[in-house]
């Protein structure tokens, strides 16, 4: 049956047609890391700020919340806190900026990942397909 | 080195995109004869090309490797050439229904006693052949494409179209008795 159907002609596309998908192929790539690319600028320099913001507030809370103080009498009287040691943990964890610390970890974070994004998206900028 | 489409596909996730170039390279003039033969015109069937490809390069991530490449290709391009079709309103909305209101599948559950394979003499002018593709069903012209410009086998067939490799073989027949019958009418 089937040499009945070697009949059916194999049509050659035209010249060109496999260069022209590739080409369409690497510039949607081109536009889609293009895109990332803008996206991920903007993500890190929100996330830097954000962990500058964290860190900016971290230094405020540290003097005004009195961490300052409990840190200095660890150099200064520290043979005394080993007896309090339970109660002088208890201060020094409630006195620190907690929410503050989490904004910068969770920004510094952030920011890597799409520093990440960013270096990947630069590096097919400049990318040839080549047949094998 | 001949690569198969598994290696093709890891190199490719490993970081290599002349691997992309290679699977293309592979399959575009399957996929175009595929198009052609169902659209009709050389111009549709390079724009269905390249969308299919352009939908593989966006999908491939997803592809799972313990499948078929070729066959998931295959798919991609017919589910183009459906929606092409419908947009050119080519196509019944059911696949199965006939322009006359019947029904593809209950006519060829009903010819499940013909033999096709007889007769089949007919076959030797390359265009008529080809004329008469493009007279029988949307269904009957994608098996006998796979089957026959494809050279796919019919449990191929059936994972491309998603249909059991029974309903394939009916469809086959029927494609073929009806390509007899349309290249043995006298001709006006």
């Amino acid at each position: 049956m089937k040499e009945n159907f070697q009949l059916f002609d194999i049509k050659e596309p035209k010249s060109g047609l496999e260069s022209k998908i590739l080409t369409i192929i690497k510039n949607k790539e081109k536009r889609q890391n293009q895109r990332v690319f803008i996206y991920s600028i903007l993500a890190s320099i929100s996330s830097f700020s954000l962990a500058v913001f964290g860190l900016i507030n971290i230094v405020r809370n540290y003097f005004e919340s009195g961490l300052s103080e409990y840190l200095s009498l660890i150099f200064s009287d520290g043979v005394s806190l080993l007896s309090y040691w339970q109660a002088y943990t208890l201060s020094v964890v409630e006195s620190l900026p907690i929410f503050y610390i989490t904004v910068v970890i969770a920004s510094v974070w952030i920011f890597t990942l799409f520093i990440k994004k960013i270096l990947k998206s630069i590096k097919p900028f400049n990318y040839q397909f080549n047949l094998i | 080195m001949n690569y198969s489409d598994i290696e093709l596909i890891e190199s490719y996730f490993n970081g290599d995109e002349n691997a992309f170039a290679e699977i293309v390279n592979r399959y575009f003039k399957s996929i175009y004869n595929f198009s052609f033969r169902l659209v009709g015109n050389t111009k549709d069937a390079e724009d269905i090309t390249q969308d299919v490809f352009v939908k593989v390069w966006k999908n491939i991530k997803k592809f799972d490797t313990s499948k078929n490449l070729k066959t998931w290709i295959f798919t991609i391009a017919r589910n183009t050439c459906v929606d092409y079709l419908r947009k050119k309103k080519d196509i019944p909305i059911s696949f199965f229904d006939t322009e006359e209101g019947g029904n593809y599948m209950e006519d060829t559950l009903q010819d499940e006693g013909i033999l096709a394979d007889k007769a089949f003499d007919v076959f030797k002018d390359k265009k008529a052949v080809e004329k008469a593709l493009n007279k029988i069903s949307i269904i009957q012209r994608e098996v006998i494409t796979l089957k026959y410009v494809n050279e796919m086998s019919l449990t191929e067939v059936s994972e491309i179209l998603n249909l059991s490799r029974e309903t394939v073989k009916s469809h086959h027949r029927r494609a073929l008795l009806k390509l007899r019958d349309i290249l043995s009418a006298p001709k006006r």
